[in-house]
C-alpha cells in the first residue's frame, strides 16, 4: 500500500465550516473539491498539507440566472455539469465548450469550476473564456466575503490572492448583451486530453458595423493569463476590418513574454498565437453577427 | 487446399473471457503470504562513481526487512548479448541506474526508507548524443568493453575498440564508390531521430522469492521467460533447474518486456529477505525515467540512381543512442543493417550500423528492431529522387522493389515476397478514393506512400509440447508468450486443424521455465511461423499416436483412418469410430494389459538452412527464416498557419504469406499503425542536459487517443505469397504494420507542403519551420 | 487517518477499515484484493482504473477513500452477472477489441456509464465519450466497433 496523500481529511457540512476548518488548520491544509490537479501533485510531493478539507459535497453546486441576468456559478459545479448544462449551452456556449474540453469525461466528472481557477495554470480552459468574460470570484474567509474582478485573481503560475484561510464559493458572469459573440481555440498537439499550448477566448459586442466593445483573453502565453488591452484598444470603437484586426494582433502579441516549455517553444507559441487570435475574434465576430 | 475448419478462420480469442471480466492475473495483482514490496535506489546523476553510500538508517526504519547495495552483490554481471551491466552498480551510467534496493512490510515504508539513504558521489562527464559518443576524443563510458564476456549469439557483438561502440555492423555488396561514380544522380541525407517509449499500460513488475531448498521462482510481466532464467541464472550464479520463471499475463511488451531490468535486481533483493516474497512495480513515472526506450537514430544516407530509375549503389551509416548498456541494442543495430538499404534490388551495397553508449536510459528492442526507423529514411529518399529526375514514385518503386526469387541485400534470396502486390493494392485503393493533392485556403492536403521489409530470426528454435487428457482435451504447452498479440489463440488454432478437434478441447498454457519447452522469448514476428511449425510437429506426432493406436484397436490400417471433431474414424466406413479419451490411455489388450501410454507430442522448430553473416561483408545464405513486406498510402491535411498535421486516411497492404485468423493480423495491423501515426506527430522523449527524463508522465509523452485516430483505415491482407516453409504458408506481421507509418505521413506532409521534414515527430512547429523556408 | 467506511461494492453492503487519505484504486487493489481495476498512469490520464461511483465514470486514482462513504462502487469484478456476461463484455469478445486487456476493464465501465447516457451514440460521440481511455494494443478501431455491438445488444 502507497503512504497515504494525507495524514487526515475533513467533510464539512456548511461553508462556514470550512472556513473555520482553514483556520483552524491553517499550518498545514489545502482544500480539495475534484482534486484532478490537487491528487497529481499530492503524490509528486509538490503539495504535501497534513490536512484535507473536502468542499465538494458543500451547497456550491448550482448553476444560476440566464444572459441577461448575468450567470452565478457555484464554485464546485463541475466540468459535466457546466457542460451538459441547458442553460449555459444555449446562453454561453462558449463556456459549455470549454468545460468540454478539460481533461477526458472521467476527469470531467470531478473537476471544478473553482477548482480550475484556484489551479491557476495559466493554460486552464475556464481561466481563459472567464476572464474574457469579464468574471468575477467570491471569496469568503474568516473576515467575510470580497468579490474580485478575475483579472486581479491570479498573481502567478498556481498562485492566487486568495488568502490561507479562505475558499472560493460562487463565480459571477455579468449580464450579457443580446447580441454578442465568443470564441475559445484551444491549441493542443492531440484532439482531447491535451493542455493548452496556446489558449485564446475572445467576446465581441458588435455596435453596427463596428466593435462595440472585445475582451481578449491569451491563456498559456505567459506566467499568468490576462486580457490583451492594447489590443482591446485598438479594435474598440473602430469598424471591423482585417486590417484593424491584424493591428490589434500585432499589439497584443508584442505584449506578451513567451514561455517555452516541455509542451512548446516561445518561438512557437508566438507564431501559433497570432494566428488563432486573428481566427478567434473572426469567429467571434460571425458569431456576433448572427452567423455560424 | 481443402477447407479449413479454422485456419484462416477469425476465431474468438481464448483468453478473451478473462480479459472482459478482469479475471486476467497480471504481475501487479500477485499478492503471496508474508510479500515485501521492494524500491530501487538509483542514481540522481548520468555519470558517475560512488564515493560514499550509507543505509544504516534505512535499514533501521519502520518496516524495512532489507537493503542491499553493489556492495553485497560485488561482480554479478548480466545482459543480453554482453554482460555489461551489473546487478547493482557503483558506476552509474545514467540517471536512474540502480545502486541498490530496500525491501519493506509496506511500499509506503519503503519508499519513506529511500529518504533515508545517503550516497556521495564523484560526478564524470557525461554524454547524451551518439555522434558526440563516436568522437575520437569522447571519454569512454564502457572502457572494459574489450573484456566483457559475450553470450547470447556468438559473433552478434562485433565492438569496436576503445571508441563507445559495443557492435558495429558491417555489410559490403558489391562496389558503392564505383556504383555512385557510374550513377547519373546521386543524394545524401541526414536524419535525426528522438527516443520514444514502448508505452505498454501495465508497466514492468515481478515478484521474486527464494526457498530454503535454494530455488528461485520468478513471476514477472516478460516476453522472454528463458532469457530472463538465463540471466538470473548467470548473473546469480545459480543453475537453471532452480530458477523458475513464470509469465504473468502480460500487459503488452512491443519489445520493451523483451530483456530483463528488475528481475536481477529484485531476486537478489529477495535472497535477503528470509525466503519472503518481494513484488517490485514500477509506476508510471519511474518505469518512463529509468527503464526502456526505442533508440535514438543520427542516420547517413548517400544513394546513386540511374536516369532510367535503377538504384545502382546505396551508403548507410548509422549511430544507434542505445543508452548507457548494450542490452537489446547490439542485436537492434546489427538487424537494422540488414534492412536499412530498404527492399529493393541494389548491386553496391555499403552499411555501416553502429550500437552507440550514451549516459541515459537504456534503449532496446522496439515493434520493428529499427525498420520504422530505417524505413523514414530510405522511403523519404526515394521520394525526393523521384521529384528530382521526374519519376512516378509508384512506378519508380515497383521498378525497383524485391520480388520473390530476389537477393536481397544480405545475399538471401527471399522464398516469399508480395512487395508488388503492396505497392500495387495500395495504389489502386488511392485511385478508387480520389486522393489528390489539393489546396483550401491555408489548409493543404497531400497524400505520400512508403514501403518495407523486415526480417525474423534464424536461429531461435521454438518448442510445443501436447499432451492429450484421459477425456479427450488437450494442453498445449506454447514456447509462444501471449502477449495480447494472439498467439495462443493461433496455436490452438492451428492444433486444432491438425489434430482433427474442437478448438475448445484444447488449453493453452502461459509460459513457465519448468514445464514449458524452451523458447528464447516472443519477438520478431516470429512465433507464428516458428511455434506454429512446431505446433504441427507436435499435434502431428499426437495425431499419428492416436491412428496408431485405433489402427490396433479397431484391427484397421492407418491408411483407412483419419480424425475428425475429437475422433478417430474409419474412411471407408465412418461409422465405425473411436473418441480420442478411448485411446488416451494407449490400448487394453483383452487380458487387461496395456500398450503404449498417455500421448505426448513435441515439436521442436527451427529452419534447416539458416545461417549467419560474414563478420566484414555481411552477407549469409539465410540469416533470417523469412522476409516480410508492407506498403502504405498516407493521406494528411496541414494547417499551413499552425503548422498542425491530420492524419485522414491510411491505406496498408501486408505481405504475410497466410493469415491464420484474419482479424488478429487486421488487429495488428490497425495497432500497429496508430503507433506509427504516434510516432510520426506526437511522440518524443524529451531530456535534459543531465539525460534526466522531462516529460516521464501519460500528459506530456502523447500516445495517440482514440480522438486521433483517422477517419478512415483500409487494410488489404496480401496472402499472395504464402511461405513454402510457413504453417500454412503464414510468415508474421506485428512488427511490419509500424513500419511504414512515419514514413508515408512525412511523405505526405512533403506533397503537401512541397517541402519535407527529415525527423520525428512531425510536430508544428517543424511543418511551420518548413513553410517559412521554402517561402510557401 | 484508518476509519470505517461503508459503502456498497457490485451491488454487495461492504464495511472495511482504510485510510480516508488514500486513493480508492488503492483501496480497492490491496485493502479489498479487487485487483481487476487497474494502476497505470496515476495521473488521471489513461483510464485504466476507471470504476463507477454512483454511477459516474470516474478514475479511481484520483479519488480519495472518504468519497467511497455511502456511495455506490462498480469495478469490472461486478459486470458479470449471475455468471453470465454484460452484453458489452460480449460485445468486446465478438471484436476482438481486448489484446493485452489491461486497459479492457476501464473501458467497459466507461462505455457502460456512456451506454446509459446515450443509447444510440454515432461514432464521433463514442470518439468524444472514450477520449479518456487509453489503448495501444488494438489502435481502438475493434473498440468502437464492440461499442456499436454493445448498443445494438442492449437494445435488442
Amino acid at each position: 500500500m502507497k503512504a497515504p496523500l494525507a495524514k487526515d481529511i475533513f467533510e464539512p457540512a456548511t461553508v462556514a465550516e470550512a472556513v473555520d476548518l482553514l483556520k483552524e488548520k491553517s499550518d498545514s491544509v489545502c482544500l480539495i473539491a475534484g482534486g484532478t490537479d490537487l491528487l497529481p501533485w499530492l503524490k509528486d510531493g509538490l503539495l504535501a498539507p497534513d490536512y484535507l478539507v473536502d468542499i465538494a459535497g458543500l451547497p456550491l453546486n448550482y448553476i444560476k440566472g440566464s444572459p441577461a441576468k448575468g450567470f452565478k456559478i457555484g464554485a464546485t459545479t463541475t466540468m459535466k455539469e457546466i457542460r451538459i448544462s441547458g442553460s449555459i449551452k444555449r446562453g454561453l456556449p462558449v463556456l459549455a465548450a470549454a468545460a468540454a474540453q478539460v481533461g477526458g469525461p472521467q476527469t470531467q466528472e470531478l473537476a471544478t469550476i473553482g477548482g480550475n481557477l484556484c489551479t491557476a495554470s495559466p493554460a486552464g480552459n475556464l481561466v481563459t473564456v472567464l476572464l474574457a468574460l469579464e468574471a468575477q470570484v467570491k471569496l469568503l474567509g474568516p473576515d467575510g466575503e470580497r468579490v474580485v474582478p478575475l483579472g486581479e485573481f491570479f498573481r502567478g503560475p498556481k498562485e492566487t490572492v486568495i488568502e490561507d484561510s479562505e475558499l472560493m464559493t460562487e463565480v459571477v458572469i455579468p449580464p450579457l448583451p443580446r447580441k454578442y459573440g465568443a470564441d475559445y481555440i484551444k491549441f493542443t498537439l492531440r484532439r482531447e486530453m491535451d493542455i493548452a499550448l496556446v489558449g485564446v477566448a475572445v467576446m465581441i459586442v458588435p455596435d453596427g458595423t463596428k466593435v462595440g466593445k472585445i475582451r481578449i483573453a491569451l491563456g498559456a502565453v505567459g506566467p499568468v493569463a490576462f486580457l490583451a488591452q492594447a489590443a482591446q484598444k485598438i479594435l474598440e470603437g473602430k469598424k471591423y476590418s482585417d486590417k484593424t484586426v491584424a493591428e490589434a494582433v500585432k499589439a497584443a502579441i508584442d505584449r506578451c513574454s513567451f514561455i517555452s516549455d516541455v509542451r512548446a517553444d516561445a518561438r512557437y507559441r508566438r507564431e501559433v498565437a497570432a494566428v488563432l487570435l486573428r481566427r478567434a475574434i473572426a469567429a467571434a465576430w460571425t458569431t456576433a453577427k448572427g452567423g455560424k | 487446399m481443402s477447407a479449413k475448419k479454422y485456419v484462416g478462420r477469425s476465431v474468438q480469442d481464448v483468453n478473451a473471457v478473462n480479459k472482459v471480466t478482469g479475471a486476467s492475473i497480471y504481475a501487479p495483482d500477485l499478492y503471496f503470504p508474508r510479500m515485501l514490496y521492494g524500491v530501487m535506489i538509483r542514481s540522481t546523476h548520468p555519470h558517475a562513481r560512488i564515493k560514499m553510500i550509507n543505509v544504516n538508517k534505512a535499514r533501521k526504519a519502520e518496516g524495512v526487512v532489507a537493503v542491499v547495495t553493489y556492495r553485497d552483490f560485488p561482480g554479478l554481471g548480466f545482459g543480453t548479448y554482453v554482460y555489461d551491466q551489473t546487478i547493482f552498480t557503483d558506476h552509474p551510467r545514467f540517471v536512474g541506474d540502480p545502486i541498490g534496493a530496500i525491501a519493506a512490510e509496506s511500499l509506503a515504508a519503503a519508499q519513506k526508507a529511500l529518504e533515508l539513504v545517503k550516497i556521495e558521489y564523484e560526478i564524470l562527464p557525461h554524454l547524451l548524443d551518439p555522434e558526440e559518443a563516436m568522437k575520437p576524443d569522447a571519454i569512454l563510458l564502457h572502457p572494459n568493453m574489450h573484456n566483457y564476456e559475450e553470450c547470447g549469439f556468438p559473433g552478434f557483438f562485433n565492438y569496436l575498440k576503445d571508441t563507445n561502440c559495443p557492435n558495429q555492423f558491417r555489410l559490403r555488396k558489391g562496389d558503392v564508390e564505383e556504383g555512385f561514380r557510374q550513377a547519373d544522380y546521386v543524394i545524401e541525407s541526414r536524419i535525426s531521430l528522438p527516443q520514444i517509449y514502448h508505452g505498454q499500460l501495465e508497466t514492468h513488475g515481478c515478484v521474486c522469492q527464494f526457498t530454503p531448498d535454494g530455488n528461485l521462482i520468478v513471476n514477472t510481466s516478460t516476453q522472454g521467460a528463458f532469457l530472463a532464467r538465463e540471466m538470473l541464472s548467470h548473473s546469480l550464479g545459480i543453475p537453471m533447474n532452480k530458477v523458475e520463471v513464470n509469465q504473468t499475463t502480460v500487459g503488452a511488451g512491443f519489445g520493451g518486456k523483451i530483456s530483463v531490468n528488475l528481475e536481477p535486481r529484485c531476486a537478489a533483493l529477495s535472497s535477503k529477505c528470509g525466503y519472503r516474497p518481494v513484488k517490485m512495480v514500477l509506476s508510471r513515472e519511474e518505469d518512463w525515467q529509468t527503464v526502456f526506450t526505442r533508440s535514438g537514430l543520427t542516420g547517413y544516407y548517400k544513394t546513386g540512381v540511374n536516369k532510367d530509375g535503377a538504384i545502382i549503389a546505396r551508403k548507410v551509416n548509422l549511430y544507434w543512442d542505445s543508452g548507457a548498456y548494450a542490452d537489446y541494442e547490439v542485436s537492434v543495430a546489427r538487424s537494422a543493417g540488414y534492412m536499412s538499404a530498404g527492399p529493393y534490388d541494389i548491386p553496391n551495397i555499403w552499411i555501416d550500423s553502429h550500437a552507440v553508449y550514451t549516459n541515459k536510459l537504456i534503449a532496446t528492442a522496439y515493434r520493428g528492431f529499427g525498420c520504422s526507423e530505417t524505413t523514414f529514411c530510405y522511403e523519404q529518399d526515394m521520394d525526393i529522387i523521384a521529384d528530382e529526375l521526374g519519376f512516378d514514385p509508384i512506378k519508380f518503386r515497383l521498378q525497383n522493389a524485391h520480388q520473390t526469387g530476389s537477393i536481397n541485400a544480405t545475399g538471401q534470396r527471399i522464398k516469399s515476397c508480395a512487395l508488388p502486390d503492396c505497392i500495387t493494392g495500395v495504389t489502386d485503393k488511392a485511385k478508387e478514393l480520389k486522393l489528390k493533392k489539393s489546396s483550401n485556403g491555408p489548409i493543404k492536403r497531400g497524400y505520400g506512400i512508403a514501403c518495407m521489409h523486415k526480417f525474423t530470426v534464424h536461429t531461435v528454435p521454438t518448442t510445443d509440447i501436447l499432451k492429450l487428457n484421459e477425456d479427450g482435451t488437450f494442453i498445449l504447452e506454447t514456447s509462444a508468450q501471449d502477449l495480447g498479440q494472439g498467439s495462443s489463440t493461433v496455436m490452438c488454432q492451428i492444433a486444432a486443424e491438425v489434430l482433427g478437434v474442437n478448438m475448445d478441447k484444447i488449453t493453452v498454457v502461459p509460459v513457465r521455465t519448468n514445464y514449458t519447452g524452451y523458447g528464447w522469448q516472443t519477438a520478431a514476428s516470429s512465433k507464428t511461423f516458428f511455434n506454429g511449425n512446431s505446433t504441427i510437429m507436435a499435434a502431428t506426432q499426437v495425431r499419428e499416436k492416436l491412428l496408431e493406436y485405433a489402427s490396433i484397436k479397431l484391427n484397421l490400417p492407418i491408411s483407412d483412418l483419419d480424425t475428425k471433431d475429437g475422433t478417430v474414424f474409419c474412411k471407408s466406413d465412418p461409422k465405425i469410430s473411436l473418441p480420442f479419451s478411448a485411446l488416451s490411455m494407449g490400448v487394453f489388450n483383452d487380458e487387461g494389459g496395456q500398450l503404449g501410454g498417455p500421448i505426448v507430442g513435441y515439436g521442436v522448430f527451427t529452419i534447416p538452412d539458416g545461417s549467419g553473416l560474414d563478420k566484414e561483408t555481411g552477407q549469409g545464405r539465410r540469416p533470417s527464416a523469412f522476409w516480410m513486406y508492407a506498403a502504405m498510402i498516407a493521406e494528411v491535411e496541414v494547417d499551413t498557419e499552425t503548422g498542425k498535421v491530420k492524419v485522414l486516411k491510411l491505406i496498408t497492404a501486408n505481405d504475410v504469406g497466410k493469415a491464420i485468423n484474419p482479424r488478429k493480423v487486421r488487429g495488428q495491423i490497425i495497432a500497429g499503425a496508430i503507433q506509427g501515426l504516434g510516432s510520426a506527430i506526437f511522440e518524443e522523449v524529451l531530456f535534459d542536459d543531465q539525460g534526466r527524463v522531462l516529460n516521464a508522465n501519460m500528459h506530456d509523452y502523447k500516445m495517440p487517443t482514440i480522438c486521433d485516430i483517422p477517419d478512415d483505415i483500409f487494410v488489404d491482407i496480401i496472402e499472395t505469397s504464402p511461405h513454402p516453409d510457413g504453417p500454412f504458408g503464414a510468415k508474421g506481421v506485428g512488427e511490419p504494420s509500424m513500419a511504414c507509418p512515419a514514413a508515408a505521413i512525412a511523405n505526405a506532409v512533403a506533397n503537401a507542403l512541397g517541402g519535407r521534414i527529415r525527423t520525428m515527430p512531425i510536430t508544428p512547429d517543424k511543418v511551420l519551420a518548413v513553410i517559412k523556408k521554402e517561402g510557401k | 487517518m484508518k476509519r470505517e467506511i461503508h459503502c456498497k461494492i457490485n451491488g454487495e453492503k461492504r464495511t472495511f477499515r482504510a485510510d480516508l487519505c488514500s486513493t480508492v484504486l488503492d483501496v480497492l487493489r490491496d485493502v479489498l484484493n479487487l485487483t481487476g481495476t487497474k494502476s497505470s498512469c496515476e495521473t488521471g490520464d489513461c483510464g485504466a482504473c476507471t470504476i463507477l461511483w454512483n454511477g459516474e465514470a470516474v478514475n479511481a486514482c484520483l479519488l480519495l477513500a472518504n468519497r467511497m462513504e455511502g456511495s455506490e462502487i462498480t469495478t469490472i469484478e461486478g459486470v458479470m452477472k449471475g455468471g453470465k456476461l454484460d452484453p458489452i463484455q460480449k460485445a468486446f469478445i465478438e471484436e476482438d477489441a481486448s489484446q493485452c486487456g489491461f486497459c479492457t476493464p476501464g473501458f467497459i465501465l466507461r462505455v457502460k456509464s456512456l451506454l446509459r447516457e446515450n443509447p444510440n451514440p454515432s461514432e464521433e460521440e463514442i470518439k468524444l465519450a472514450l477520449a479518456g481511455n487509453f489503448c495501444r494494443c488494438t489502435g481502438y478501431i475493434d473498440i468502437i466497433a464492440a461499442v456499436k455491438n454493445a448498443a445494438m445488444k442492449l437494445k435488442g
